[in-house]
């Protein structure tokens, strides 16, 4: 019996005006915008290795050691973030946060760059990827697809008719839903394959494993969003008697949910919940860095010595010191020594001075950590967590964590290039490279700098089982409200009154 | 007979769930669009705007020592200021640069034999992406001002006020009825429109007065006759733009038999012209129209720059005439070092303006495109009509552009009249050292004029105009030929 009314249901729902303009438009969308994504990507992934190579290039140009140490407009040591193949499909913070962090030992990285982008007003323009389309549109096709099919059929007469039959309401209930979701996921299906061709033309385009499962995970995450939403307009439509009474209320929740609600939570947040100046976090570190100073002072002092290199007595002396908020660096260049025996001297001041910079560096970081976790990052946590209160941001989310675009990837990229700055300092020391004479010159080394064995960034992604673990609570979410709202339908439509 | 029509479509529509809807969702947007305006976005734009320009007036006021310094460092930071409007189109102001730099960086040491000279860059136009501080983890959102409450909203309500006015009676049959009087067909449209135009702006004009009593009430926002002025034009606008989607809404319903038919095509259009068109475009835009990247501009200047190091350097033609820190300075030192200098700074204008000018060229070209959609030329005209968004970024640019040759001009004619000074422009040593007044220093202010925010908006008024014509014909058309039945 099921099986009957899902199949008229089904008839009845293709063969209707709403079904054919809904495919349509939904699949000429996806595919036109995947399009247009595709290209951005494209662009993005040559600047990704454009900056890999200006980098390798930045490497290879480096004589001295302390050009290392450099952390201001052209820093020689960079990680950069490869973009993510599934921005495609979900944008997420991967055009906002930057993607270039440079490190040096005399600074934490804490904030990224954005490489190559070639016009940054054009970030006026806000931008709508794969999962904001289904976002809007999907959830809109899904409540004007399910909103009459209780009312309608009431209007019309022939709900009475259908139930005089021997068919329990449970089943009729059920048969309008699995026949509505069949026939809503032929448009998601079908961009979705249509919308994977237009990327697979890509030449640069080649999905792995893992990535196809996390294509599928977000289908799978996309179908229990429209189930939602069609269990919505259900709901609504067992809980009122004339069609259009509840395409109103449909229309209202979908206006609330998905247009106001995501909008508004960002900007109560920033309201309610300011953040704090950083000047306080910056006072403290320029008082750190004050102390490294008087340290260093104190260690030539101790040695009754003014300049380091007094006794060396070089005849080219070139100094430029960098200095940010929260690090510093020094790059120094000495030729044409006029006494040899000064250098070891010189050579176990920077040790020593190199050494300390990077133990202040990291004193440094803990400030700045400090500030950042309570302030924009607890800020953003809140908006993310408020903005729950609306499944279509839960389910952007949950999209974000699959497509590995969503803040929490992001951290874990900064992260790794802190772990890597770690790795580079331990080198460093390891190589005794800050106390080496490579360090302030090129006199007197005759080979060219030796950086085999330097440690080298490599970006370490988040496995699908990772990612699923923190989509989990999302998912979970839409999950738990997709039974509520099945439940509301079913207990509505068995106490509706049919006549 | 149109009044009575229309009469009966208000007292219809008064009663209907939407109107409530309507009123319930446009006060509580309105409202909460000022309070947040008055209470947070606004004081803290104006607390920072006033912190930078207190700072740059201090390092003005500290370069003043001499003319000289500030000729060489330059007149500071230029700011933009935070348009007290901002609540009716935010106009993606946060994501603007707030500033243009117009200082000297760093400098050089030179040493050699006999020879030392220090100095810092001359200053330039910088075009920095300082934007106002702001917390970019946050989600991506619409910033909730008039264009997403009018533009996205109502334009939305507009839609669900007309979808079934013909298709409606259609369907239950009251159109033959209707029509069975002796009524023209040009009337029940008209009254029909009037009807719902009239029940439309009536909680949009509550909203809006509601709205403005918070912001004036707050005292923080004085705004005198020019600024009510533009008030004036904007609420027209807003008339316009919701009286087009009135139209479309009309035509459309005329079209069908069945209201949900309808109602289906019109949310259709509206998800594509209002919500996607203006978001999709701006990615494909720039693939029409190239900026040469980022690098290559850098590769090219530095070629330059370097071009003119290697001139300069050639004989060591900087250094055979001493240093211009000399006292009494070589005047021949003087004139070379300034060559020098002054050649590497415009060297530095020049590739940074052409390629902001390419940029600003794509942006633009980029908002033509976008201009497909009726909520994007909205959004437009209401942008230049606050003082807000791109185009305002624009015109602070070509500002700061011209006060840099005012604050040129001032320095060289201060210099020509201290008799002791050099006339060597622009090295420091060439000019007077003699102090300057800071009152007479040219101060950058921007002015924005009524007249020339109309002008700005002026295409977008006739484009709006144009399109609600169309669609008045299109509709009466459509409806002249369409059955009644």
């Amino acid at each position: 019996m099921l099986w009957t009314i899902v199949r008229r249901e089904i008839t009845a729902n293709i063969l209707s005006f709403r079904f054919l303009m809904g495919l349509l438009i939904y699949f000429s969308l996806i595919v036109t915008n995947l399009f247009v994504l595709t290209r951005g990507y494209e662009d993005r992934l040559q600047s990704y290795q454009t900056a890999l190579r200006e980098n390798e290039d930045q490497i290879g140009q480096v004589k001295k050691y302390s050009e290392f140490g450099q952390i201001g407009q052209t820093p020689k040591l960079k990680c950069n973030r490869k973009p993510k193949l599934l921005s495609i499909f979900n944008e997420g913070v991967d055009k906002r946060k930057g993607n270039s962090v440079a490190v040096a030992h005399g600074s934490v990285p804490a904030v990224a760059e954005q490489h190559g982008s070639d016009n940054p007003y054009l970030n006026i323009f806000s931008s709508i990827d794969f999962t904001v389309i289904c976002q809007v549109v999907m959830s809109l096709l899904a409540l004007l697809f399910s909103y009459d099919a209780i009312s309608r059929e009431k209007e019309a007469g022939t709900l009475r008719l259908a139930l005089s039959c021997a068919i329990p309401r449970p089943t009729l209930l059920l048969g309008k839903y699995i026949a509505g979701m069949a026939s809503i996921s032929l448009p998601l299906v079908a961009s979705f394959v249509g919308g994977l061709l237009v990327i697979q033309f890509s030449p640069y385009v080649s999905f792995s494993s893992s990535e196809w499962v996390r294509i599928l995970l977000i289908f799978l995450v996309s179908m229990l969003y429209v189930s939602l939403f069609f269990l919505i307009g259900l709901f609504l439509s067992a809980r009122t008697h004339r069609a259009s009474i509840t395409l109103m209320f449909s229309m209202c929740v979908w206006v609330f949910f998905v247009l106001i609600v995501p909008n508004l939570t960002v900007l109560w947040v920033e309201h309610a919940s300011p953040i704090r100046s950083e000047r306080s976090s910056k006072t403290q570190a320029d008082e750190l860095w004050t102390e490294f100073r008087t340290k260093v002072a104190e260690y030539l002092k101790e040695r009754g010595v003014e300049n380091p290199w007094d006794h060396a007595k070089p005849g080219g002396l070139g100094r430029s010191s960098d200095r940010s908020s929260y690090g510093s660096g020094e790059i120094i260049e000495m030729s044409r020594f006029a006494n040899e025996d000064g250098i070891p001297f010189i050579q176990e001041f920077y040790g020593f001075k190199e050494n300390l910079r990077a133990q202040y560096a990291d004193r440094m970081w803990q400030i700045r950590k400090a500030y950042l976790d309570e302030n924009p990052n607890r800020q953003s946590l809140l908006a993310l967590n408020i903005s729950r209160i609306s499944p279509a941001a839960v389910y952007y989310n949950t999209a974000a964590i699959l497509a590995e675009t969503d803040l929490g990837s992001f951290y874990q990229f900064m992260e790794q290039t802190r772990q890597y700055r770690r790795e580079w300092v331990e080198y460093l020391r390891d190589e005794k490279i800050f106390s080496s004479r490579r360090w302030f010159t090129e006199e007197g080394v005759q080979r060219d700098l030796d950086l085999s064995g330097m440690p080298r960034f490599k970006e370490q992604s988040e496995g699908v089982g990772g990612s699923l673990q923190r989509a989990g609570p999302d998912i979970l979410i839409l999950a738990v409200l997709n039974i509520l709202f099945f439940m509301g339908a079913f207990i509505s439509f068995l106490r509706y009154d049919v006549i | 007979m149109i009044w009575h029509i229309a009469k009966r479509e208000i007292l219809d529509n008064l009663t209907r769930f939407r109107f409530a809807l309507t009123v319930v969702l446009v006060m509580a947007l309105m409202v909460m669009n000022a309070v947040l305006f008055v209470s947070s976005q606004y004081p803290r734009r104006i607390a920072e705007y006033s912190q930078d320009i207190n700072a740059a007036t201090e390092s003005m006021k500290e370069r003043s020592a001499s003319l000289g310094e500030l000729g060489v460092k330059g007149p500071g930071d230029l700011y933009k200021k935070p348009s007290p409007l901002a609540f009716i189109a935010t106009g993606a102001d946060a994501k603007l640069p707030k500033r243009v730099t117009a200082n000297a960086s760093s400098g050089s040491n030179w040493t050699a034999s006999n020879f030392h000279y220090s100095h810092s860059n001359n200053w330039w136009l910088e075009y920095t992406q300082d934007v106002f501080q702001k917390n970019d983890a946050l989600p991506n959102f619409t910033e909730l001002d008039w264009t997403f409450i009018i533009g996205l909203v109502m334009s939305f309500m507009a839609i669900l006020f007309t979808y079934d006015a013909i298709s409606g009676e259609r369907e239950v049959g009251t159109l033959s009825l209707l029509m069975s009087n002796s009524v023209s067909r040009a009337t029940v449209l008209l009254a029909k429109f009037i009807g719902a135009f009239l029940t439309l702006m009536l909680p949009v004009l509550i909203g809006i007065l509601l709205n403005l009593m918070i912001v004036n009430a707050s005292k923080l926002v004085s705004l005198d006759g020019s600024e009510w002025l533009r008030f004036g034009i904007i609420v027209v606008i807003s008339a316009l733009y919701i009286s087009i989607f009135l139209w479309l809404g009309l035509c459309i319903s005329s079209q069908f038999s069945n209201s949900s038919s309808s109602l289906l095509v019109l949310l259709l259009i509206w998800v594509v012209f209002v919500v996607l068109i203006p978001n999709t475009m701006g990615a494909l835009a720039s693939g029409f129209q190239q900026v040469p990247s980022r690098s290559e501009v850098f590769r090219l200047k530095q070629a330059k720059l370097d071009e003119i190091h290697e001139r300069y350097w050639k004989d060591r033609k900087l250094f055979q005439f001493g240093s211009p820190s000399d006292n009494p300075p070589n005047i021949e030192a003087l004139r070379t070092w300034a060559g020098y200098l002054t050649e590497r700074a415009d060297a530095k204008s020049r590739f940074d303006d052409a390629h902001l000018d390419k940029q600003f060229a794509q942006v633009g070209f980029t908002q033509q495109i976008t201009r497909l959609s009726p909520a994007a030329i909205y959004k437009y005209a209401l942008e230049s009509l606050a003082g807000t968004g791109f185009a305002r970024h624009e015109r602070f640019v070509q500002q700061a552009r011209r006060y840099r040759k005012q604050f040129v001009d001032f320095i060289q004619s201060e210099d020509r009249a201290d008799n002791e000074s050099y006339h060597v422009y622009l090295v420091k040593e060439g000019l007077s050292q003699k102090p300057v007044a800071f009152s007479s220093i040219p101060k950058f202010s921007e002015k924005l004029t009524v007249g020339s925010a109309f002008k700005g908006a002026l295409l977008d008024l006739m484009l709006l105009v144009l399109l609600a014509l169309l669609l008045f014909m299109a509709t009466v058309l459509a409806f002249m030929r369409s059955d009644v039945k």
